[in-house]
C-alpha cells in the first residue's frame, strides 16, 4: 500500500533540521567566543609583562599599595611581572639619571629682548631705578647688601619610594630648600666674598645645607652637587663695582711691577756681590803673588848687590829710566844749575774731555 | 532552554565587578580616605590597601593626596624688633595628619592651605617682630638667628593647625629675604660709597705694598752688597797677611828692598802720556853737562845714581 506523505511531518522534519542547523551554528560561536575569551584572558595577563630600563627604578602598586618586601619592593633594570590594571599600577622613576633643576629666584628680571635686537644687548637699568621686590630676585648680604645670584642643583633619586609617594611637588620643594640655603648663605656672606673672595666656599656652605636640610626632610634624593652659576652687584650700581675691580687690578699690577723690581733688584745684587768677592778674591791672589815675585826678585837681586852694590844699584835706576822715558810722551832735560824754571803746561784734547766728564 | 555557559559568565563578571566596586576601595599610596555612612565620619584610612565598605548611598568615600605639600606665604613686609622694615617670604611643608579632623574643618586642600597661609603669615609677623636686623643678616654667622625664627614660627604654626585643622606641619624655612622697594634706593646709594672707598682704599694699598716691597729689595740689596765689601776686604786682608810672610825676606836688606820699590813705583807712576823734567845730575843725562864729569872715574872712586 502506497501513501501520500503527511505534510506535516515533512514541515516538522524542516523544522527540526533548521534547529539544528542553528544550535550547530550556536555551538560554534560560543566555542570561537570561548577562545576569544581564552585569547583576552592570555592578553590581560601578558600585558602585566613590563621592562625596566637601566637607568629606571620600578614599584609596583597592588590594590594601590607597594608590593613586596625590603628590597623586592624597588624593582631594578630587567623584565618584570605585575598583575595588570586595575588590580596593580606599575610607578617608574628615572633614579640614575642626573636631574637638574635651576633657581632663578634671586636674578634680576630681564625684559624681552626688542624685535630684531641682537642677542646680549638689553637695555641697560638706569641707575637710579630701584629694585622692584615683586619683579627683581636678590639676596641680602651680610653686610646689607643686594646681590643678584643664580643657582642650579644636580641630584639623582636615591630612595624611589620616598620620592614618588612622600611628596606632592618635590621638585618645588627641592628649589625651595635651595633658596632657603642660598638666603641663609648669603645672610651671612660678605658681598665681595660672593663676588670675587670666596665664590667656592659661598657655594659649598649652600650644598652643605642643602645637602642636610633634604636628608633631613626625606626626599629620597642624593644631592649631587650645587652649582653657583652667576653671581652679579644689582646693574643700579654695577659702574661702581667695576670702578672697584679696576682698583683691584690697578693694585695687583702695582704689586706685580714692584715685585718684579725687586726680584731684579735682588738678582743684581746677588750678582754684584758676586762681583765684589770675586774681586777681593783676586787682589788677594794679586797681592800674594805681587808679594811672591817681588820676594823671589829681591833674594835674586840681593846676592849680587852684596857684591857690587853700586853697580846694580846704578844699573837698575837707569835700566829704569830707559824703560819710562822710553814710554813718557815728552822728557825735558834742564841744566841742574838753572835758578828758576817755568813750565807752560798746554792741556791736550783728551785731558780736556776728561777733565769736563 | 539550553544552558549557555559563555552568557552566564559574562553576566556573572558584570554582576561581580558592580558588587566589588560597590563593596570595596582602593587607597593609593600617599592618598588618605575617610569613609562616613550617611554623612558622619566613621573610619580614616591612612595605609595603602584594598578596603571593604557599604554600598552607595550608605557609605561614601573621601580621598585626598597625602603627600608633603609645599605652601609658599606671601613675600610681605614685616617689621622686626629694631623697627626695620624687611620683606621676608616664608614656605611651609605639611600633610593631613588627623583626616576626620581635616575633613571636618576644611574639607578640601585649598582651603586648608587658605588657612595655613593665614597662620603662616601671622606667626612670622609676630616672631620677626621679636628679632633685631642682625639677626637676619650679620658677617658674625652666631648672630644669625634664622634657626630660632623658624624653630618658633614652626611651633606655632604647627600646634594650631594640628588643633584646627588635623594639618601636621613638618617644615618651616624662609625662602626669600628682601627689603621694600623704596629702600632700595638708599641702599644703592651705600653701595655705590662703599665701593668708591673700596675703589680708593685698593689704589693706596697698592701704591704703599709696592713702595714697601721696593724699599725692602734696595735695603736687601744694600745689606748684599755690604756683607760682600766686606768679605770681600777680610779675603784682601786675608792675603795681605799672607803676603807679610813673603816680606820678611825683604827685611834681609831693606836698603835694596826700598830701593827697589822705589823703582816699581816710579815705573807704574810714569806711564804714557806722563811728562818728564830731569836736570843733567840725573844719569845718563849727567853725560850732557860734559867735562871730567862725564867721563868714567877711576877704579876705586864710585858715582853717585
Amino acid at each position: 500500500m502506497s501513501s501520500a506523505p503527511d505534510p506535516m511531518v515533512e514541515k516538522t522534519g524542516v523544522v527540526h533540521a533548521g534547529q539544528a542547523a542553528l544550535s550547530e551554528a550556536l555551538q560554534l560561536s560560543f566555542r570561537l567566543l570561548r577562545w576569544i575569551m581564552l585569547f583576552l584572558v592570555l592578553a590581560y595577563l601578558f600585558s602585566g609583562i613590563f621592562v625596566v630600563a637601566q637607568h629606571e627604578k620600578a614599584v609596583v602598586l597592588v590594590f594601590g599599595k607597594v608590593s613586596g618586601f625590603d628590597e623586592e619592593r624597588i624593582k631594578g633594570p630587567g623584565l618584570h611581572w605585575a598583575w595588570p590594571r586595575p588590580f596593580a599600577e606599575v610607578v617608574r622613576v628615572a633614579a640614575e639619571r642626573v636631574q637638574k633643576i635651576e633657581t632663578a629666584a634671586f636674578w634680576f628680571f630681564e625684559p624681552p629682548l626688542p624685535p630684531g635686537a641682537p642677542d646680549g644687548q638689553r637695555p641697560p637699568t638706569p641707575a637710579a631705578m630701584s629694585m622692584n621686590p615683586e619683579r627683581d630676585g636678590y639676596t641680602l648680604t651680610a653686610d646689607a647688601n643686594l646681590l643678584h645670584t643664580r643657582w642650579a642643583l644636580r641630584y639623582t633619586v636615591s630612595e624611589p619610594e620616598a620620592y614618588l609617594f612622600r611628596f606632592h611637588d618635590i621638585r618645588s620643594l627641592i628649589i625651595r630648600e635651595l633658596d632657603h640655603a642660598v638666603v641663609r648663605a648669603s645672610a651671612r656672606t660678605a658681598i665681595d666674598r660672593a663676588l670675587r673672595t670666596d665664590i667656592e666656599g659661598v657655594r659649598a656652605e649652600v650644598e652643605s645645607s642643602v645637602r642636610q636640610r633634604c636628608d633631613r626632610l626625606g626626599l629620597g634624593i642624593k644631592v649631587q652637587g650645587i652649582d653657583f652659576l652667576n653671581q652679579a652687584p644689582p646693574l643700579q650700581v654695577a659702574a661702581a663695582f667695576d670702578n672697584v675691580a679696576i682698583a683691584a687690578s690697578v693694585r695687583g699690577k702695582s704689586i706685580l711691577d714692584a715685585n718684579s723690581y725687586a726680584e731684579t733688584t735682588r738678582n743684581e745684587a746677588r750678582g754684584a756681590a758676586s762681583r765684589i768677592l770675586a774681586e777681593g778674591q783676586a787682589a788677594k791672589e794679586g797681592i800674594l803673588s805681587s808679594v811672591k815675585a817681588d820676594a823671589d826678585f829681591f833674594e835674586k837681586v840681593r846676592g849680587k848687590y852684596a857684591r857690587h852694590p853700586k853697580e846694580l844699584a846704578r844699573r837698575q835706576l837707569e835700566d829704569t829710566l830707559r824703560r819710562v822715558l822710553s814710554a813718557t810722551d815728552e822728557t825735558d832735560v834742564i841744566p841742574s844749575n838753572l835758578k828758576e824754571i817755568r813750565l807752560l803746561i798746554s792741556p791736550t784734547q783728551e785731558n780736556l774731555l776728561e777733565a769736563s766728564e | 532552554m539550553k544552558n549557555r555557559p559563555g552568557v552566564t559568565i559574562v553576566a556573572v563578571l558584570i554582576v561581580a565587578l558592580f558588587v566589588v566596586v560597590q563593596l570595596f576601595f582602593i587607597v593609593r599610596e600617599g592618598e588618605v580616605a575617610i569613609l562616613t555612612t550617611l554623612g558622619k565620619p566613621v573610619r580614616a584610612h591612612t595605609e595603602a590597601g584594598l578596603f571593604n565598605r557599604k554600598p552607595w548611598p550608605i557609605q561614601k568615600v573621601h580621598r585626598f593626596d597625602n603627600r608633603l605639600r609645599m605652601l609658599e606665604s606671601s613675600f610681605e613686609e614685616t617689621l622686626t624688633e629694631d623697627d626695620k622694615n624687611v620683606l621676608v617670604g616664608v614656605y611651609a611643608a605639611w600633610r593631613i595628619h588627623d583626616p576626620i579632623a581635616f575633613l571636618e574643618s576644611v574639607g578640601s586642600i585649598r582651603e586648608a592651605e587658605s588657612n595655613l597661609d593665614g597662620l603662616l603669615r601671622g606667626s612670622k609677623s609676630a616672631v620677626l617682630g621679636t628679632i633685631p636686623f642682625s639677626g637676619l643678616v650679620n658677617t658674625d654667622a652666631s648672630a644669625l638667628q634664622f634657626d630660632a625664627i623658624e624653630t618658633n614660627i614652626l611651633a606655632q604654626v604647627q600646634s594650631q593647625a594640628l588643633e584646627r585643622y588635623g594639618i601636621e606641619v613638618a617644615t618651616v624655612g624662609i625662602h626669600r629675604l628682601g627689603l621694600p622697594q623704596g629702600i632700595t634706593d638708599s641702599v644703592f646709594e651705600r653701595m655705590r660709597s662703599e665701593r668708591n672707598k673700596i675703589a680708593e682704599r685698593y689704589r693706596s694699598e697698592g701704591e704703599g705694598e709696592a713702595i714697601k716691597i721696593r724699599a725692602a729689595a734696595d735695603s736687601e740689596r744694600e745689606k748684599l752688597l755690604s756683607r760682600a765689601r766686606a768679605q770681600a776686604k777680610r779675603i784682601r786682608a786675608d792675603g795681605e797677611a799672607a803676603a807679610a810672610d813673603h816680606y820678611e825676606v825683604l827685611n834681609q836688606d831693606p836698603e835694596l828692598a826700598t830701593f827697589l820699590k822705589k823703582l816699581e813705583a816710579l815705573e807704574e807712576m810714569l806711564q804714557e802720556g806722563s811728562k818728564v823734567i830731569l836736570t843733567t845730575e840725573t844719569s845718563p843725562f849727567d853725560l850732557l853737562r860734559g867735562g871730567d864729569d862725564a867721563l868714567p872715574k877711576t877704579q876705586g872712586e864710585g858715582t853717585t845714581p
